[in-house]
């Protein structure tokens, strides 16, 4: 017995000597020069072409450059990056961006032109899976590229073109989904050749001449099944077409880059020029996002094609990249790290010497190292955690605007939700600055509208808590207090606790003020999302975070089959402001326009605003350079640690 | 004993095969797709191009009879949540961590269960023997999400040497393993005392005392060997119950094992690393209840006969 305790007391002595440290983690990194930051989960990747999310673009940021960078401290402004300099034409449809030659990747080889042509092509490649191409569809005819529209690609964009696109731009090359063949659709997939001729019809119909394969195309051609082709369109003019999709299918569907002539182009190996489908004003600012920064050709090559997504070229060995910092090591849920990059053409003005990404899920553990001086600033902070921080340490406690909204989707295609006066009528029911308050006290800004409000951006004010006004609506929709709901309307929620006292706050505010009743559905992320996509739910929770200051990035998803739309809601009105102010290039009037469209979505009310978000993190004092910024894309290569 | 081995080898492997079978179906029957988890969603010709990648494409049997295949050249696949990772590379990153944080409970819990045990039958119904019992108690009662974070307030944010989470110094083990073992700790407390009250009792026990053999070897010659057996029988579950439990522990204390890796396979629905996953446990549980039978057999002749 005693020999047991004295062993004990010998090993923790031990213990205790070996690992004694005499200075906490934050004042050893200072000491270092090495920034710990909470980055909130383990990235999905760190490919800039195969990922969309905050997380990963903390990293990406880090050892990545676009052509411009970040203002420290402007919003909305942009320094130069790999690009020394840009002008564009009186209209801005066209930019030239002066690529800087000492630019290096971090193997020694020169950046070019051509990094960044390869680049846009490799995310905009039909076959690489890209989530987040879309946000390079401001170069002309990436859109088309992207989608592998054929049609428009051989007889549009291609200059050789036999035909007028004008006369047969009718023709059903996209395809048509209102036609069903779920019935069949699974053997038409592996046997086509065995439906009857009416199903194969509909579902070279449904298709689409873009989506057709050899010979789904020769049965069009040989006429045994007959295409909804347009009357104005010649028969001449269908066997070109024809033809020539045969032809391509024959050689095995090459690559149509060259043919689709997307808008960017090299003068010199150091001289990009862009051309857009309409008049961009704001192109540098989008060229911040990572979607837009370049990888290095000769790398990405060596790992596989253009377009074979994950071969692994990003991975701690393999990766080069041009940004301030290189990736030194990735250890899933321990830390990424990443070390100054030496090549970076201006490792002159970076102060740090490395950036450690701490994967910390759980936000409690979080602040609690924040506050056991483990970590620089933390990912997020819990609303209990506010209110503590801000007795206990205020100084660390950053309360800054984020460009994003939180809302409510609706289900527009089920009754009652259908009837725009219902829809109208919760959004008067819900008093914004309540929830605010007592719920997520975290300095949030009630929306009144969808877009942030920002300098330039004047948003309507269209949204108010008044519950006479709810109710007079209700009864206006044929529900007055709340009689004649047949069915209790379902919020579907996420596991996160906010989410759901959210939803429990909603359903006690439609109960007090319109007499409904409202049940909460939880649901795990995937199913979540699923649910939104097939429109299988009623009121969802939601959020959206702006990818560059502009108005467009939040209205630009209420467009008609937009994958985040997901409310079946469209509107032609308000597509066509949003296609005018795209073709509008002085930037007063566009905003204008703009603020017409959103004007225009929010009488409608498919989706509920609450609030704006802020963001709330703790940072430590000896972090100097970290400004509130809107995006809250802070540039690394500017922060430094001072110890004081 | 070999014969027993080998028949409690094969159906190890019986078992194991079972479970993992029963993972694959019921992982796929739960609805959504393992390639829908952002919030950006994705275009149709896209998604097919992934899932053939993956080779989600093809019909489940197909999918089942390939996955088998792989299986048994230990090849456990990709991931899908961590693209261009395999399953292979992700486990063997993270094992070092779930080993020693899985060690260290089984030692807090041994070390600090048995002696306990020991001192209270020993004690027999003095206030040592009520005070240990009752800590056990609430050891037993206390869940690890609760009394994690407890530690890290009362003891890892008040000492400048112990921190609150990570895996960066060696001291970073005593917390996530002192959360993990005090459970069975409690367990294997109250089982070692009812062992010993038991064997104390015995005729042969009083023979020793009666010839004039002094207290420490009566303990540690003849009655820790037969008091031992409840407890060792219990190691089995105990390591079940660490295994599970440090699912929880890690991610309070961000250990980088694989307990995150399984919460983050199911929730983000990585058919194959929630497999690879559930062939390792599983492997792993059955291996340990095998070297439990072992060492009661060694322990206890009377069973040896048995068999």
């Amino acid at each position: 017995m005693r020999s047991i305790t004295f062993t004990l007391l010998l090993l923790s002595g031990l213990l205790t000597l070996t690992s004694c440290q005499d200075e906490t983690p934050v004042e050893r990194a200072n000491r270092e020069a090495i920034l710990l930051i909470g980055n909130g989960d383990e990235p999905k990747g760190i490919d800039p072409h195969l990922v969309s999310g905050v997380i990963e673009g903390n990293i990406i940021r880090a050892i990545f450059e676009g052509l411009c960078v970040d203002h420290p401290e402007k919003n909305a402004e942009c320094l130069p990056g790999v690009a020394e300099s840009w002008e564009s034409n009186e209209d801005f449809t066209q930019w030239t961006f002066n690529l800087r030659t000492n630019a290096l990747w971090s193997d020694g080889a020169p950046i070019t032109a051509e990094d960044f042509i390869f680049s846009y092509h490799r995310i905009l490649s039909p076959n690489l899976g890209a989530k987040y191409a879309e946000m390079l569809y401001y170069l002309s005819n990436a859109k088309e590229y992207n989608q592998d529209h054929k049609g428009y690609i051989f007889f549009k964009a291609d200059p050789k073109s036999p035909l007028d696109w004008q006369l047969i731009k009718d023709c059903n090359f996209t395809g048509n989904d209102k036609i069903d063949i779920s019935s069949f659709k699974d053997t038409a997939k592996n046997d086509f050749s065995s439906l009857s001729s009416e199903q194969k019809q509909l579902y070279v119909s449904h298709k689409g001449l873009n989506k057709l394969n050899l010979k789904q195309l020769k049965t069009i051609q040989d006429e045994s099944i007959q295409f909804d082709w347009p009357t104005s369109v010649t028969a001449t003019q269908r066997e070109v077409i024809i033809a020539r999709l045969m032809q391509h299918a024959e050689a095995g569907s090459p690559d149509l880059w060259d043919l689709a002539h997307v808008g960017v182009t090299a003068n010199t190996p150091h001289t990009l020029v862009i051309n857009l489908r309409g008049p961009i004003p704001f192109l540098p600012e989008i060229t911040k996002h990572y979607t837009w920064f370049p990888v290095p050709k000769h790398t990405v090559l060596k790992f596989g094609t253009i377009d074979t997504p994950n071969t692994g070229w990003t991975r701690v060995g393999n990766i080069v990249s041009n940004g301030a910092f290189l990736l030194n090591s990735w250890r899933f849920n321990h830390h990424i790290e990443a070390l100054k990059n030496p090549h970076y053409w201006d490792s002159d003005t970076v102060k740090l010497n490395g950036i450690r990404y701490l994967p910390v899920k759980n936000a409690y553990t979080e602040a609690r190292m924040f506050y056991d001086s483990q970590l620089h600033k933390t990912y997020t902070l819990p609303p209990e955690m506010i209110i503590h921080s801000r007795k206990v340490r205020p100084e660390a406690l950053r309360q800054e605007p984020y460009v994003g909204v939180y809302f409510l989707r609706l289900n527009t295609t089920r009754k009652p939700l259908e009837n725009q006066k219902v829809r109208l009528a919760l959004s008067a029911a819900i008093d914004r600055r309540l929830i605010i308050d007592n719920l997520l006290q975290g300095g949030q800004t009630p929306a009144h509208a969808i877009v942030p409000q920002t300098e330039e951006y004047t948003t309507p004010k269209m949204i108010h808590f008044d519950a006479t006004e709810a109710q007079k609506l209700m009864a206006e929709a044929g529900f007055p207090n709340g009689e004649g709901f047949t069915t209790d309307l379902k919020i579907l929620t996420t596991p996160k606790e906010t989410s759901i006292r959210m939803a429990e706050a909603l359903q006690a505010m439609w109960k007090q003020h319109l007499g409904i009743n409202v049940r909460i559905e939880q649901r795990e992320w995937g199913t979540f999302l699923t649910a939104q996509q097939e429109l299988d739910y009623d009121i969802a929770v939601g959020g959206w975070i702006g990818d560059f200051l502009d108005p467009t990035t939040f209205l630009d998803i209420w467009t008609k089959g937009n994958g985040n739309n997901n409310t079946g809601w469209s509107s032609t009105e308000f597509e066509d402001l949003l296609n005018q102010a795209e073709q509008n290039a002085d930037p007063s009037e566009r905003l204008a326009i703009l603020k017409e469209a959103e004007a225009c979505i929010l009488s409608e009310r498919p989706i509920l605003p609450l609030y704006w978000y802020t963001t709330n993190y703790l940072l430590h004092s000896s972090v100097q350079g970290w400004n509130p910024l809107l995006l809250d894309n802070h540039p690394f290569k500017f922060v430094e640690l001072k110890s004081n | 004993m070999f014969r027993l081995i080998i028949s409690r080898a094969l159906q190890a492997f019986a078992v194991v095969f079972f479970l993992f079978t029963l993972t694959f179906f019921a992982i796929r029957a739960i609805p959504g797709d393992p390639l829908s988890t952002d919030d950006k969603s994705m275009p149709e010709h896209v998604k097919e191009k992934i899932e053939e990648y993956y080779g989600l494409d093809k019909p489940l049997i197909v999918q089942y009879g390939r996955y088998v295949k792989n299986v048994l050249t230990g090849d456990l696949g990709l991931s899908t949540s961590k693209p261009g990772r395999t399953v292979n590379e992700i486990i063997s990153q993270s094992l070092p961590a779930s080993l020693l944080v899985g060690i260290g409970g089984i030692t807090v819990a041994v070390l600090l269960g048995i002696p306990m045990g020991v001192l209270a039958a020993l004690r027999k119904n003095s206030w040592i023997d009520y005070t240990s019992m009752a800590v056990a108690m609430i050891g037993i009662c206390i869940p690890t999400f609760v009394l994690g974070p407890l530690l890290q307030l009362w003891v890892a944010s008040k000492t400048d040497w112990i921190n609150v989470a990570g895996w960066d110094t060696a001291a970073d083990i005593l917390l996530p393993s002192l959360t993990l073992g005090v459970g069975s700790a409690a367990y294997l407390a109250r089982l070692t005392r009812g062992g010993m009250l038991e064997i104390l009792s015995q005729d042969y026990i009083r023979t020793a005392k009666a010839k004039g053999v002094p207290m420490l070897p009566i303990i540690v010659k003849h009655t820790l060997r037969g008091a031992m057996m409840p407890a060792v029988t219990f190691l089995g579950p105990a390591f079940a119950a660490i295994i599970s439990g440090s699912f929880i522990v890690e991610t309070i204390f961000q250990v980088p094992g694989m307990g995150q890796h399984f919460v983050n396979a199911v929730t983000s629905k990585d058919y194959a690393l929630l497999q690879g996953l559930v062939i390792f446990y599983g492997f792993l549980m059955a291996g340990a209840n095998l070297l439990v039978d072992i060492a009661l057999l060694l322990l206890n002749p009377r069973l040896r006969d048995a068999t």
